[in-house]
């Protein structure tokens, strides 16, 4: 029900036309004039103003509805790719070994020094050293 | 063109191939200083190499080979080392004591330390001289487009000069894709192909 003030209230509309209806609404404790800002539409120019504004606003809706689902999908998207560079990172890290390895030391660790492979230096056979060309 | 003695001046800042000629006399060049009988002719490769070498790498250049040099020193001298041992052994070579049904893996042992030994010279005497071996460029975005460029370079060349061995005319192609366009080598049959110098 709508805030009523005595100050405003009418014996009697004057006119009993259809205009009234517009303008006035009858109360228990007699009649009074329909306030703006109350959710009742106030007259046909003010009805539309606010059928457009609620259209505006069920617009800014939608629109705010489709941005917050493409936020959402946006964060969705992030997560999913900080995911992938966290595994990636894994997946680095174990192909690559610590930083500054080489992955083929993990494969031959005997590489890792080459100064340290011991080298017998047997004798080898003089037929190995034979000009490429001559077998 | 006409292959260049080892006396020329190197080009500045250029990138040269060294073929599994050059780099087997480097191997029985260091393989020498270890008491090894190396054979003079290799040596004597070897030592007109060093300045020429030591030349490039004062004008800027890069001395490079590809693992296919390797791959072609341990096929040869696992065949020579296998036949050895074999005969050392009483078989004669490895083909016949494969035949004679003989258990191999002793023989196989022996060869493939004395393989390995050579091979661990060949990548001493490549450190000394600054070279640097290059996988043939099979890069994961190129991989099937420049298998297929060597192929038919490979054919190409060879059909053009038919006196070119087909391992050499494969070294033209690699060194070729790995940017070189000068090579060292000892071998014949180099220096009809255009587009490359021949030094050796």
């Amino acid at each position: 029900m709508h805030q009523i003030s005595e100050t405003n209230r009418v014996d009697q509309p004057k006119k009993l036309t259809g205009a009234i209806s517009e303008r006035f609404a009858k109360h228990p404790r007699g009649w009074f004039p329909i306030a703006r800002g109350h959710g009742l539409p106030y007259g046909k120019v003010g009805g539309e103003e606010v059928r457009a504004a609620r259209a505006e606003l069920e617009e800014l809706r939608n629109v705010a509805q489709h941005y917050q689902g493409v936020v959402e999908q946006n964060e969705a998207l992030r997560r999913a790719f900080q995911e992938m560079v966290v595994q990636f990172a894994e997946l680095n890290a174990r192909v690559s070994g610590p930083a500054g390895r080489d992955p083929l030391l993990e494969l031959f660790p005997d590489l890792e020094s080459e100064d340290e492979i011991s080298i017998s230096d047997e004798p080898l056979p003089a037929a190995l050293f034979a000009p490429l060309g001559d077998d | 063109m006409p292959r260049l003695p080892l006396s020329s001046a190197p080009k500045p800042r250029r990138h040269y191939y060294l073929d599994t000629s050059a780099l087997f006399a480097l191997a029985s060049e260091w393989a020498g200083t270890k008491g090894q009988p190396a054979e003079a002719k290799e040596i004597a490769r070897a030592v007109a190499m060093r300045p020429f070498l030591q030349a490039v790498a004062n004008a800027n250049g890069s001395i490079r080979t590809s693992t296919l040099a390797f791959q072609e020193i341990a096929s040869v001298l696992q065949r020579r080392t296998r036949n050895f041992r074999a005969g050392e052994a009483g078989h004669g070579d490895w083909h016949n004591l494969i035949k004679k049904g003989v258990d191999p893996t002793a023989v196989r042992e022996t060869a493939k330390r004395d393989m390995l030994q050579f091979l661990t010279y060949t990548v001493r005497a490549m450190h000394g001289i600054g070279c640097k071996v290059e996988e043939p460029p099979v890069g994961a975005l190129a991989t099937a487009r420049v298998g297929t460029l060597r192929r038919e370079a490979h054919r190409r060349l060879l059909r053009l000069h038919p006196g070119l061995d087909s391992m050499d005319a494969l070294h033209i192609v690699v060194g070729y894709q790995m940017g070189a366009r000068d090579f060292v080598t000892f071998d014949d049959g180099w220096t009809d192909v255009q587009g490359i110098t021949v030094y050796g």
